[in-house]
């Protein structure tokens, strides 16, 4: 595997990668790592349940063939706030299903999640709907993420494209009273056919150490 | 404002029947005007919203959405005081068993203690963060509170902090706690469904319950302190052995979420506060079940349509059952 240090010198002899000529290789590479080195803030927590199950299955295939709801992929990268990657980071992760309904008695929209060699984890599972008859509570999947070393992080996932928000979340997040950052709600990517709409959504994770 | 004592019963709304039902009564006991624009359930946007019922059903409190919390006698519904949080609104009320004291936990988690009587402050503290949930010992000399990162267990009356407990994670979660009748155990529901049961003077803990998948939302001590009884999103009510954390027995499953329970006096019945199927808001449409343990049979169903029931008390021989909808209170009694 290069080192991103040569992965710089080779982005520059093939011309991917122009610098301004006061820039050496070195001061770069420097200035890269202080910023990625820079503290990261730690993904704020968010309300845990109430129906949160113990013993989830390890899986990433939360969407069953034929599921109703619009299919979702979910992806994002388990970092600390100094940036390093937490290749031992469990995720857990919830949710309702397309018509707003917990599984209580199974574990249908409920998995444990692991991360790859960099660090990513991916699902793939539907839209959640809203809770039925309680319109004010928006779209979400909860996340329970631990690490060794690292404080556990419950926190829930908000979609951008939820109508409470009217379209402009950074405004309107409070809509939803137990959303008090729009940090939580991430934009979602739609793609595909539109017989055959796809929807896409990065979450990252970030975990304060002990 | 308030009507007060019909004695005439008003209605008899059991949908479903158990045949020991036939025999009780349920009787409309007072109710309650709120002030125009006040609700008794909370609109968007607000979370302190908070209600209590005294374990003796004499007594109840409330912060709706007017940051004023209110109480008043049962069952004649007569208002006794009203305090205005002003800018530091109440987030978690809980009345003292006997109804005397009042714990008030403000949302800068400042918490007092009122006496009820003479509606003076008894004693002031501060939490670590705001108070997730509060519960009083039965001889009125502890105080257990839960916030997002820690419990705390208090002596009160000469402000001693004995204890101080972390939660598994900052949680962010509903939480119950409830004191042992003789004050000596404390037990904690916690946000990783697992039960904890800690000396109260020492914060050491005694056992865990962790058989338990899915998170508790009502634990209450039987009478004799023996057993202990839990109950939330699983729509059930467990019985755990408190000295082992061992799970005793099940009551049978209903269709909604349990939302708070208590036991009887003698400790052969179980009052329980179930949301109905498939209804998520917690001061949504309920029903009240009256559990008998031995039998593990329902022995009274309560419901009313478009009500949300705010509290349940056993009251000697009968059942209290405070509810309401829009910004009237109401209160029934079951014999």
């Amino acid at each position: 595997m290069l080192a991103r240090r040569a992965i710089l010198h080779k982005c520059l002899a093939l011309g991917s990668l122009s610098v301004a000529s006061s820039f050496s290789v070195e001061v770069m590479f420097a200035a890269f790592q202080e910023r990625e080195h820079q503290p990261r803030k730690p993904t704020p927590p968010n309300t845990l349940g109430p129906y949160y199950k113990r013993l989830a299955p390890a899986t990433e295939a939360l969407r069953a063939p034929g599921d109703p709801g619009l299919p979702l992929s979910l992806s994002g990268q388990v970092l600390d706030t100094r940036g390093e990657v937490l290749l031992d980071a469990t995720i857990e992760i919830w949710q309702a299903d397309h018509f707003g309904y917990y599984d209580i008695d199974g574990y249908r929209y409920r998995g444990k999640l692991s991360v790859d060699s960099t660090g990513q984890y991916k699902a793939e599972t539907v839209l959640p709907g809203h809770y039925p008859d309680h319109s004010r509570v928006c779209q979400h999947i909860h996340y329970l993420v631990t690490a060794p070393g690292h404080k556990t992080l419950a926190t829930q996932l908000y979609f951008a494209t939820d109508p409470a928000f009217d379209g402009d979340p950074q405004k309107n997040f409070n809509r939803d009273p137990v959303i008090h950052t729009p940090e939580l709600i991430r934009p979602v990517l739609l793609t595909g056919e539109p017989e055959a709409i796809h929807a896409a959504v990065r979450f990252e994770l970030c975990l304060e150490r002990l | 404002m308030i009507r007060r004592g019909r004695a005439a019963p008003v209605a008899i709304l059991f949908s479903v029947l158990s045949p020991a039902l036939f025999a009780q009564t349920v009787r409309q006991e007072s109710s309650i005007s709120l002030p125009v624009g006040v609700s008794v359930a909370p609109p968007p946007g607000r979370v302190n919203f908070s209600t209590a019922l005294s374990r003796n059903a004499e007594f109840f409190a409330a912060n709706f959405n007017d940051n004023v919390v209110h109480v008043w006698a049962l069952p004649s519904g007569e208002m006794l005081h009203t305090f205005d949080a002003n800018g530091d609104p109440a987030a978690r009320l809980r009345l003292s068993n006997d109804g005397r004291l009042l714990a008030i936990a403000a949302k800068s988690a400042t918490i007092k203690i009122w006496d009820v009587a003479s509606w003076k402050v008894q004693q002031e503290f501060a939490a670590s963060s705001a108070v997730r949930a509060l519960t009083i010992s039965s001889d009125n000399h502890l105080l257990a509170l839960a916030t997002d990162f820690d419990e705390q267990i208090w002596e009160f009356p000469i402000q001693k902090r004995l204890a101080v407990l972390h939660a598994p994670f900052d949680c962010y979660c509903l939480i119950s706690l409830a004191f042992s009748p003789d004050g000596a155990m404390l037990a904690s529901a916690d946000g990783d469904t697992a039960i904890r049961i800690y000396y109260a003077r020492t914060g050491a803990l005694r056992s865990t319950a962790s058989e338990l998948l899915l998170e508790s939302l009502a634990v209450d001590f039987s009478p004799d302190g023996k057993s202990l009884f839990v109950g939330g999103a699983d729509n059930t009510i467990s019985v755990i052995d408190p000295l082992t954390g061992k799970l005793r027995d099940t009551l049978p499953k209903q269709s909604g979420t349990l939302r708070g329970l208590v036991a009887s006096g003698d400790g052969k019945q179980i009052a329980a506060i179930y949301n109905l199927p498939k209804r998520f808001d917690d001061a949504s449409i309920s029903v009240v079940l009256l559990w008998d343990l031995g039998s593990h049979a329902v022995r009274a169903r309560f419901e009313q349509p478009g009500i949300a029931i705010l509290g349940v008390a056993f009251a000697h021989d009968r059942l209290l059952i405070v509810g309401g909808s829009g910004n009237k209170l109401s209160i029934w009694s079951v014999q």
